[in-house]
């Protein structure tokens, strides 16, 4: 059964800033995908965003999930849309390859599929826990000694004889 | 769910064989237009995602320059 999720939105909580309020509810900044790749080209292309970058990529982090949220935060931000976010997304993964390899840095670039024999250490944690968890009910539970019922034999007129 | 988008993106993305824009030859009649009649381009590279390619494409060069 899936845990709930306790951080999600409360119901109506969309409706608690006036509207156009938000950044993204407005007209956004760069809304060709040319403007936003020229936007990304010039801020990618500053040592301070590959310095950055470097440290984030030797942390073994995928450059597709810094791809999405690069894009995402743009997206919140107001500089582009959702659908620009998604044109661009390829190219910024290319240009912080392109990064990591002039740099010399392993990178993870999230393109492999997740292979099914390597199991994540939060998920092994979550299993341990729920084992323990399970051994402790086992302790505290009184064990049931299976008792045999002794069956009477019948012993009315009818009943058969061995 | 599809969470994170990025991978299929990219993996969609086939900019090894993207469409090169093809140059129109001027031609040189006396009575051949000097303007081209509609102004909206109709190449397959006015295509968002095949700039994006392009872009990928000149991106993915350098780095095969870079790793040899």
């Amino acid at each position: 059964m899936a845990e709930p999720l306790f951080d999600a939105p409360i119901p109506g909580q969309s409706l608690t800033a006036e509207l156009g309020g938000r950044p993204w509810q407005s007209p956004a900044q760069y809304p060709t995908v040319d403007e936003a790749i020229e936007y990304y080209m010039s801020r990618m292309a500053t040592d301070e965003f590959a310095d950055s970058l470097l440290e984030v990529m030797e942390m073994g982090i995928p450059l597709t999930t810094m791809a999405n949220t690069i894009q995402m935060s743009s997206v919140m931000e107001g500089k582009h849309s959702v659908d620009v976010g998604m044109l661009v997304m390829p190219m910024l993964i290319e240009m912080m390859m392109l990064i990591g390899d002039s740099a010399g840095v392993e990178y993870d670039n999230g393109l492999t599929e997740l292979k099914d024999d390597t199991t994540k250490d939060a998920v092994l944690d979550n299993v341990r826990r729920k084992l323990k968890e399970k051994i402790g009910e086992k302790e505290e539970t009184p064990e049931v000694e299976d008792v045999e019922e002794e069956i009477e034999e019948p012993t009315g007129l009818m009943a058969r004889r061995k | 769910m599809l969470t994170n988008p990025a991978r299929q993106l990219y993996i969609n993305m086939d900019i090894e064989n993207l469409e090169q824009p093809v140059e129109d030859k001027p031609t040189g009649g006396l009575l051949s237009p000097r303007k081209q009649m509609s102004a909206q381009p109709t190449s397959v590279a006015s295509q968002p995602a095949v700039r994006v390619g392009q872009h990928m494409l000149i991106l993915r060069k350098q780095r095969e320059k870079l790793n040899g």
